[in-house]
């Protein structure tokens, strides 16, 4: 086993989660005895200056969400808003791809299901969330946008628990054990019943469908390995299904099947009183196949590995030097067809790809200032068809001003290894692709003028380099928004640019019975390739707005609600059409990308929640109304089958999530 | 992989609208075109019948030109050989809702093309009809027309001018011609379309009023297609072969008595050969 040091960022923890107890914070900073248990928990918890965190508590109550806490992230600032609602990260300007969702640092195979539906893990096995939205530690790489980091809760339980779930999507199952005062077992699992309920709809509509399906488990082992540390064992996995036949006995015109089963270890543990270590390793298999009008198809399979090694060092006092040392190594075989007999595409292959990286922060304690250079050197091979290295510097500075100001800045640059298929000359890649790269900076400001009151307000300005542009839309008949301008066809190239900037505010107050929550965003994201002119990112939104509150009532009882406003994501208008005589159909012409944009998005959402207690158990039962003013926002472009207008896919109309859950 | 399709996920379920909007036209169209002979001999001339819909009443003015090559909205027409005109065209004024235009589709004959005809006794589809009902001075090819200075260059590739004119303003369609050298006894004709109703259909809104067609011919199998400006047909695409075919007209339940639009039905036996049925409907 590698022996690795773990170092810890800048101290910002309790600034970005007001939810922290400041009296935790003041004690990690001490020199006092410190128990390793809150220096473990505080040690990740502080991984990245400019981290946002939230707890599963905030997940429970705050509607929209129906308590996914993955879904929580689109309400904090520097985060669009997804189609329909769904889970596609969009962070700071940049699109699904240049994002990663992680559970404890490791990447997830898949995250959510059906794309965006619901997250594949219970929630009771995480403690929080945690968000970067750009100038992430060295930590994290392999992206040029930002992280969300699902952090599981390595707390050992000191009893068994049980709970019982229902609501309109699913049935859900989980329980802990103590099998000693150093093992614990947990368990969870999750079945979909849309199928159930959708089916029977759907056929009496005439509609030929196996409704989607999806199910998922997770399995866990919790032990204290005396002085090694916290030994974290889990095997997860997932299943979602889906098919639409159209008509009966006919070939599924939209079939669907996403999988993947994974085993991961965890060792936490503390070497000394100043030095935290971290290993963890990663296996898993995933399946994805989808298969359109019966003959378009796509399937990707890999055998993953994923690995780190980390050694962490606390900054104390008011003149200290802090460390983060580590390793990290992701990679495996992979596999992908891709074939359209219309387009006379048919592209497959096969083969191992990895990434590795090695990195190291240090942070100077100054007084007031920290201050944290690091740098972050990786590599990426694919088989013996590619290899690359690339370097990524980062600086971090944190200003403490008194008890209540924090002041932050950041610039560094992120790489991102262009995918399999743009790489790999055997199928339709390209020799000597570069990785992606982007220079990040933000400059940010938190205050807490009182207890339970607390803002924060950031600027960032983006810079992206060497975008991979080419052929690559193709892709987008089954990956993405509707194709709105002709094909691509030229060759993989690094000729893309994009530049992101804008601001965030964000305010959050807390009292023993209200939450209110309210997020900003203004930004404008761009992309061009070559000398061409700039455009507007696909998922362009200028203006994007949460307001929360949630107030707990006598009773148990609770009411919370949720207003949403933001800008329409901008597409390219159909300025023309060529109708192909004989064949009944037309090929739209758009002008010189003369970008419109979709009608502003508002709704409002509305939660209930009610608790009765009992002797042994707990019972509670909330009532989500997402869109509760069914207001069918335009969600994606469209046009009528002719083009000639735009006839947009609309939301979906006001949604009752209901929800029974029994907890022992 | 799947974001497109979740959102076919949220598609799933929709109630399908009494009328089939493909079949309701509400703008400037072009409806279809019949080509007479539906299979010539390369060079040969042919008449050319041109619908359009306009229920806005423009004034409209139509041009048709050829492009000989493999890709015929690509700016890769055959250029001129020997000096003369690689394409054909024609200009004119749209006249109750139709032109028809002589002209010869396979000006520019491609090397060994005759020979490979026949040899095997095929046909080609090589040469594709361009044709435009315009408003006057929308369009960059008609204008040029008026100041004599038409190019190739502005008939080769419609797509440098036509994203400036209002999709109102303007309908550009292309078809494929077929030729071969057989015996014209030997080549494709156009199929047959014939009304099997005397008086102009009418029923009163909300009603569906069955309008039934005979068809004859060769088909491959073939395909047909109703339009209407007022209200709409029940289903837009039939399939077509020889026989009797009824689409069904639907009287829009806002209209009132005496109400008239004009219909269409458009028959593709799929083997180069088409058939157009216009006229009125009319609400009693």
């Amino acid at each position: 086993m590698w022996v690795s040091l773990l170092l810890l960022g800048p101290a910002a923890a309790a600034e970005d989660n007001p939810a922290d107890e400041p009296q935790r914070l003041e004690a990690a900073n001490n020199d006092a005895e410190i128990t390793e248990e809150i220096t473990i928990q505080e040690s990740l918890r502080r991984a990245v200056p400019g981290e946002r965190r939230l707890s599963m508590d905030d997940a429970a109550m705050l509607p929209g969400t129906n308590g996914d806490v993955v879904k929580m992230v689109q309400n904090l600032p520097g985060v669009a808003r997804a189609p329909f609602g769904t889970t596609t990260l969009l962070i700071r300007g940049t699109g699904p791809r240049q994002s990663a969702t992680l559970l404890d640092g490791l990447p997830l195979p898949l995250v959510f299901h059906f794309g965006g539906l619901t997250t594949v893990l219970d929630s009771d096995m995480l403690q929080e969330v945690a968000v970067v939205p750009g100038n992430a530690s060295v930590r994290y790489g392999r992206l040029t946008g930002g992280v969300v980091d699902l952090r599981s809760d390595t707390q050992l339980p000191d009893k068994a628990h049980a709970k019982l779930g229902f609501s309109l999507l699913q049935a859900s199952a989980s329980a802990e054990v103590p099998v000693t005062d150093n093992l614990a077992i947990q368990a969870a699992v999750r079945r979909s019943w849309i199928d159930a309920v959708a089916g029977p709809v759907l056929e009496a509509a005439g509609q030929q469908a196996r409704a989607p399906r999806y199910y998922d488990g997770q399995v866990r082992i919790l032990s204290e390995v005396g002085a090694l540390g916290t030994l974290d064992v889990m095997a997860l996995g997932s299943n979602d299904t889906f098919a639409w036949f159209g008509t009966a006995d006919a070939e599924p015109l939209v079939d669907l099947n996403l999988r993947f089963w994974q085993v991961r270890a965890r060792l936490l543990g503390a070497a000394s009183p100043r030095w935290r270590h971290e290993t963890a390793v990663g296996f898993g298999i995933t399946d994805e196949h989808l298969v359109l009008n019966t003959i378009d198809q796509a399937t990707e399979s890999a055998h993953s590995l994923a690995a780190r090694h980390e050694w962490l060092r606390l900054p104390r006092g008011q003149l200290d030097l802090g460390a983060r040392l580590g390793v990290d190594v992701l990679g495996g075989q992979e596999s992908y067809r891709y074939t359209s007999p219309a387009t006379q595409w048919d592209e497959s292959s096969e083969g191992p790809r990895w990434t590795s990286a090695v990195y190291a922060e240090l942070t100077g304690r100054l007084g007031i200032l920290d201050l944290s250079p690091a740098v972050r050197a990786t590599r990426m091979t694919l088989g013996s068809i590619y290899t690359d290295e690339a370097l990524e510097p980062r600086l971090a500075a944190l200003v403490r001003l008194g008890d209540d100001w924090r002041l932050r800045a950041a610039t560094g640059r992120a790489t991102q290894w262009p995918e399999t298929r743009e790489l790999d000359t055997r199928a339709d890649g390209v020799a000597g692709l570069a990785p992606e790269r982007a220079w990040q900076n933000s400059l940010g400001a938190e205050w807490r003028p009182l207890g339970g009151l607390w803002m924060a307000g950031t600027v960032f300005a983006n810079r992206l380099n060497s975008l991979v542009v080419g052929r690559d839309g193709r892709l987008e008949i089954f990956d993405s928004l509707p194709l709105e301008v002709p094909e691509n066809t030229d060759a993989y190239s690094n000729k893309g640019e994009g530049r992101v900037y804008g601001g965030e505010l964000s305010a959050r107050w807390d009292t023993a019975e209200t939450l209110v929550f309210g997020a900003l965003t203004v930004s404008r994201s761009e992309r061009r390739t070559g000398d061409q002119d700039w455009v507007l990112f696909d998922y362009d939104q200028p203006i994007v707005f949460n307001g929360l509150i949630s107030r707990a009532l006598p009773r148990s009882w609770r009411l919370g609600a949720r207003v949403r406003l933001g800008s329409g994501n901008p597409y390219s208008p159909v300025a023309q059409r060529v109708q192909l005589i004989g064949e009944h159909s037309w090929v739209p012409v758009y002008g010189d990308r003369v970008q419109e944009r979709l009608p502003p998005f508002w709704s409002l959402d509305l939660r209930v929640d009610k608790g009765w207690t009992f002797d042994r158990w707990r019972l509670a039962a909330s009532l989500d109304l997402q869109n509760a003013t069914w207001h069918r926002n335009a969600e994606v472009h469209a046009w009528t089958w002719d083009y000639s207008r735009l006839s947009p896919v609309r939301g979906l109309p006001t949604l009752p999530m209901f929800g029974l859950e029994a907890r022992w | 992989m799947v974001r497109r399709s979740l959102w076919m996920c949220v598609g799933v379920g929709c109630t399908e609208p009494a009328v089939d909007p493909e079949t309701q036209v509400r703008q400037l169209q072009l409806i279809g075109a019949v080509v007479e002979p539906a299979e010539q001999d390369p060079g040969m001339s042919a008449q050319v019948h041109v619908v359009v819909a306009n229920p806005e009443g423009l004034a409209l003015d139509w041009m048709t030109w050829t492009c000989t090559s493999t890709a015929s909205l690509g700016g890769d027409c055959s250029e001129s050989v020997d000096g003369d005109p690689a394409r054909d065209w024609a200009t004119g004024t749209v006249q109750d809702g139709a032109w028809d235009v002589e002209i010869v589709p396979l000006l520019d004959i491609p090397d060994g093309l005759v020979e490979q005809l026949d040899r095997t006794g095929g046909q080609w589809t090589g040469t594709d009809l361009a044709l435009l009902a315009c408003a006057p001075g929308r369009c960059r090819p008609l204008n040029a027309v008026d100041e004599n200075n038409l190019t190739d260059d502005i008939l080769d590739d419609p797509l440098t001018w036509l994203p400036d004119v209002p999709m109102r303003r303007a309908s550009l369609g292309v078809r494929a011609t077929v030729h071969s050298t057989r015996s014209i006894s030997g080549q494709h004709q156009n199929p047959t379309m014939v009304p099997l109703f005397d008086s102009v259909p009418e029923g009163r809104p909300g009603d569906t009023v069955p309008l039934t067609f005979k068809l004859g011919g060769k088909f491959g199998p073939g395909l047909l297609w109703p339009f209407a400006t007022l209200g709409g047909f029940e289903t837009a695409e039939h399939s077509a072969q020889i026989g009797e075919v009824v689409v069904r007209w639907v009287v829009p339940q806002s209209a009132q008595s005496g109400d008239v639009g004009e219909a269409w039905v458009v028959v593709e036996d799929r083997l180069g050969g088409s058939a157009i049925w216009s006229g009125t409907v009319r609400v009693r």
